[in-house]
């Protein structure tokens, strides 16, 4: 398994702060694509194979809800799979994230806690 | 102040300066108001807002000195964040403690909009842009000091 990863958030450090995190869970990275908002992230996943997005909620531009729903809509971009990184708190709002096919990632997160959602969310055991 | 608003203003910052920043922090005591701190100590001044079954916002104020090192910790860096980075680190820094603190106070079943992290010239500037303060707690953090408050305002 080698994963070309999407991450998605309208702050630079966060996006530095994530993808250093996916480094240290030891997830093995092939290529790290970076996006400021929805639509930048439209324009990766047009250019270039992505396996995961990690996706932000709160964006200028296009949100994360907006753009789930742009890359659900996409039949080539099914292949794509969605987890969403926020302090969302509200299980309300995760739960409808949820029914829309996206895993769930709480800010402030652990290496351990990036790791088991995204081998999850890909469906791989872990070694 | 509110013990029920207090306790989990304190435990959404720890766990956010812990884990966002690998900051150990202590409650400091609560023996100087945070805008009474010489404005040069100041490192910066953020908020937060949000709005739903309650409204108001989340003030973070960082002094002195800590803020390069909290960028430099949520970057990984061994030398220092540009100044950028900085505002951008202690932006998050609030928006996490926010989202973090509002399922704490309100349950979980609440639904929050949160708004993007403003900055502020001072502490009252930013108490002042959002309504009165509901509780307010004090960090010592790394020789530094951090102040966070929660505001609350009537819904509209």
């Amino acid at each position: 398994m080698a994963l070309n990863v999407l991450v998605v958030d309208d702050s630079a450090v966060m996006r530095s702060m994530l993808i250093r995190t996916l480094r240290l869970s030891g997830l093995p990275l092939t290529n790290v694509y970076q996006a400021g908002d929805g639509a930048e992230a439209l324009s990766r996943l047009a250019d270039h194979d992505v396996d995961l997005a990690l996706i932000d909620i709160n964006m200028p531009v296009m949100n994360g809800e907006q753009l789930i729903d742009q890359v659900r809509a996409d039949g080539r971009l099914a292949g794509v799979a969605l987890i969403v990184v926020s302090t969302e708190g509200s299980e309300t709002r995760i739960g409808a994230l949820k029914a829309r096919g996206v895993s769930f990632i709480h800010k402030p997160f652990t290496p351990e806690q990036v790791r088991a959602t995204v081998l999850r969310v890909l469906g791989v055991a872990d070694a | 102040m509110p013990e029920t608003l207090a306790a989990p203003l304190v435990e959404a910052s720890i766990q956010t300066f812990e884990q966002l920043a690998y900051f150990f922090a202590e409650s400091g005591p609560d023996d100087a108001a945070p805008d009474a701190i010489d404005p040069l100590q100041v490192d910066g001044v953020v908020s937060v807002a949000f709005c739903g079954l309650l409204c108001g916002g989340v003030v973070l104020q960082l002094a002195g000195g800590i803020l390069p090192a909290l960028a430099a910790n949520m970057l990984g860096l061994d030398d220092g964040a540009s100044a950028g980075e900085q505002q951008d680190a202690l932006g998050e820094a609030a928006n996490v403690i926010c989202g973090n603190v509002l399922p704490r106070i309100a349950g979980t079943a609440a639904v929050f909009t949160l708004g993007v992290p403003q900055r502020f010239e001072s502490w009252t500037a930013a108490v002042d842009a959002l309504g009165p303060v509901a509780a307010h707690v004090r960090f010592d953090i790394e020789g530094g000091r951090a102040d966070v408050a929660l505001v609350m305002r009537p819904t509209p």
